[in-house]
């Protein structure tokens, strides 16, 4: 199968969901942010990026002093479409989500003005990946953007994120929520709890256990609300429209959990667009004649190294350096030069084999030789995405 | 082995008693707590070293392949258990509560469990909780965690804190107070920062090291680049290095050992670039920890993948680099 020209970019221009996702540190916000700037250039379209917690640096090199929770603009020369940026803000959000499925203004006071709701919203792990979810939704509902890319957030297990909407229809039919908020239900029934009651006050506090059971008992007036949009979004991630875009780097862990992502979204039966290997090392750099060049200095050392002072000797360069420590420096900058080459051929070796354990179970691995700090401009965001290339 | 003379940072470092490991994922958090865990063992202390977050990866390095909430002794006074929130429950249950049998702990476990998924702080309290538990206890020498990510181990350490100050009264309020000694105390417990010096991981360890100060008060001690692509060429080197390839003397070169002498002149320059800038951001983290904190590098061993080879050889340089 020949996929020579394949761009990346071809393979989720017709999608209105990507979802970018991976284990932390493999360069996934660098990532959608090049595969924003590539798609509003190269596309008649208005694309949106939403992130969770983009690097500074990341807003910077978007022409953007701070991402915030209402899309701003990108400034793009030269594009076909528009591009927007913005980040999901946990309490911004949460808020908003209160007030939109609660029955009323008091109910909506009642859980905000809650000690616990502070924390939930800010602290609760799991929200995390459902609110990104709800943003998701919340924007892909406006009908503005042809094409939304999420970042999605570094869930200490990137599928999380697939379960958020489940796990959050789970939470409200818990019976941990009916178990809590049942002293503000029914006297009655709390009696015949008491036992539990007086073990949760004896451990964690009677003031605490109270505020708690108030907050949910009025957070599960949010249940209706909650629920069918929870359905809704899982249903729009498991349509054609939604796709998902893998990154990883050339370790061993990364690509491991890279390889655990992609059998949970064939095994949900979601739709897998590609993989993206950020810093690759560029394959052009090692030849054969390379590898014996290396070989002969590592090896053969002294001979080799004879012969190649006869040479420069032979050179007319005039030096300040005297002929003898010449000959060490140039000895000692050779073998350097072998390590160098070796070493970023073993690290190569070591990618090729991450690759092909990828390519295995997805076909469309593509790579970049991104390096750290390398993300400094919309242009550089545009190189990065169009300078993709699909590993053979 | 034994110290002979003075006492090194590596001692001062490990007669703590409670070490926990972080840093942004992927950084080799989990291969430094552990070259770490067999530092102290080969030292003739008693170890427990805790993965936080289980991924199995220590015991893969052990070829262990089975290790729980249980400690299992992978090689001798090293002992490697990993967290599990609902177990570390039922012992608290079993603790504090003392209910006499076991079977009784099973339903108030699981009811507890549902609290703790909701409860600010609990469950942090419980990983923290079972951690401070085996110091207090005095069952081993030292307690080395290997962490949450970034951000969340914040909420971990400040979970005593914070849960007393939550919680009006109550048992866990009692609990939290032993905890908050053993770990503000910089003697018994410290916290080892790793990044490996790229732009992002070193950003994030600068904005966790001013989270852990402020929000924790437990102390930083020990700062960890890790996978550092070396600097290869002194001054001198480097602009000799310069004169041969853009001079006369790489057409001689060439001729003396062949074509394949450009592919090593392009790999060292990748070399260098990579080296220039890990250089730059390693010099952003060290000042990001400020000058008391001592900042150790650990060198990039090409094209080796985590595994108990590369742990041995990052021990090896924390001893070094320490003594």
């Amino acid at each position: 199968m020949k996929e020579e020209g394949l761009s990346l970019i071809d393979l989720v221009s017709d999608l209105q969901i990507v979802l970018v996702a991976g284990s932390g540190g493999v360069g996934k916000t660098t990532t959608s942010a090049a595969l924003g700037v590539a798609l509003a250039t190269s596309l008649e379209k208005e694309v949106l990026v939403i992130t969770i917690d983009p690097a500074k640096r990341l807003a910077g090199a978007m022409g953007i002093d701070a991402l915030s929770h209402v899309p701003q603009e990108v400034q793009l020369k030269d594009a076909k479409g528009h591009l927007f940026a913005a980040m999901v803000d946990m309490k911004a959000s949460w808020d908003e989500m209160i007030s939109r499925y609660a029955p009323d203004k008091d109910t909506v006071q009642k859980i905000v003005e809650n000690p616990i709701y502070e924390s939930i919203s800010t602290r609760f792990v799991q929200s995390h990946d459902y609110i990104a979810v709800e943003a998701l939704y919340e924007f892909y509902k406006e009908g503005i953007y042809d094409i939304i890319v999420v970042d999605t957030p570094p869930s200490r297990n990137a599928i999380d994120f697939l379960d958020a909407p489940k796990n959050m229809e789970e939470f409200f039919a818990s019976r941990l929520l009916r178990w809590l908020t049942i002293p503000r239900r029914s006297k009655l029934v709390a009696s015949a709890f008491r036992p539990f009651y007086l073990v949760a006050e004896r451990i964690l506090g009677s003031a605490f256990v109270k505020d708690i059971s108030e907050f949910f008992f009025d957070f599960q007036q949010l249940y209706e609300g909650f629920v069918a949009r929870a359905r809704q979004v899982a249903a729009l991630v498991a349509s054609d429209k939604a796709g998902f875009i893998v990154v990883t780097i050339p370790e061993e862990i990364p690509t491991t959990e890279a390889i655990f992502f992609i059998s949970e979204v064939a095994r949900r039966k979601l739709n897998m667009s590609a993989v993206v290997m950020n810093r690759s090392l560029p394959a052009s750099i090692f030849s054969r004649a390379g590898d014996e060049v290396a070989d002969k200095i590592s090896n053969e050392t002294q001979e080799m190294l004879a012969k190649t002072f006869d040479a420069i000797g032979l050179d007319p360069t005039e030096g300040e350096v005297p002929l003898a420590s010449k000959s060490q420096l140039v000895s000692k900058i050779l073998v350097e030069m072998a390590n160098s080459y070796e070493g970023l051929r073993d690290q190569k070796t070591m990618e090729e084999i991450q690759v092909s354990r990828l390519t295995v179970r997805e076909g469309k691995v593509f790579t970049t030789t991104q390096q750290s700090g390398d993300v400094s401009s919309v242009e550089s965001l545009r190189k990065l995405a169009t300078n993709m290339s699909i590993y053979r | 082995m034994g110290a002979r003379g003075s006492i090194t940072d590596l001692d001062r470092l490990l007669d703590r008693k409670l070490l926990f490991v972080t840093g942004k994922g992927g950084v080799g958090k989990t291969t430094i707590a552990t070259a770490l865990g067999i530092l102290s063992a080969e030292r003739g202390k008693r170890v427990l070293l805790c993965e936080v977050e289980p991924k199995g990866e220590v015991g893969r390095y052990f070829g262990v392949r089975e290790i729980g909430f249980e400690p299992v002794e992978v090689r001798t006074d090293l002992f490697v258990m990993e967290m599990d929130t609902e177990r570390a429950l039922s012992e608290y249950l079993r603790l504090y509560l003392k209910v006499p049998i076991p079977t009784k702990i099973g339903p108030i476990a699981r009811t507890f469990d549902f609290v703790s998924k909701a409860a600010p702080g609990v469950r942090e309290i419980l990983v923290v909780g079972k951690l401070c538990y085996e110091v207090r206890e005095k069952n081993y020498d030292i307690v080395i965690a290997d962490s949450t990510a970034t951000g969340h181990v914040v909420s971990q350490l400040a979970s005593p804190q914070g849960v007393n100050e939550l919680f009006g009264v109550g048992l866990v309020k009692d609990q939290t107070k032993w905890m908050i000694d053993i770990l503000k105390d910089e003697h018994q417990s410290g916290i080892c920062l790793v990044s490996t010096a790229e732009e992002t991981p070193v950003d994030e360890a600068a904005e966790l090291a001013e989270r852990l100060r402020s929000e924790t008060g437990v102390s930083l001690v020990l700062g960890i680049l890790n996978k550092m692509v070396p600097k290869i060429f002194s001054e001198a080197e480097e602009s000799y290095f310069n004169e041969i390839v853009s001079g006369p003397m790489l057409p001689v070169i060439r001729r003396v050992l062949g074509e394949g002498i450009d592919a090593l002149v392009d790999a060292t320059s990748l070399w260098k670039a990579l080296a220039a800038s890990n250089h730059q951001n390693a010099e952003r983290f060290k000042s990001s920890l400020g000058t008391s904190i001592p900042t150790i590098e650990i060198p990039l061993i090409p094209g080796m993948t985590a595994g108990v080879g590369i742990v041995r050889e990052v021990a090896e340089t924390i001893e070094v680099e320490l003594t």
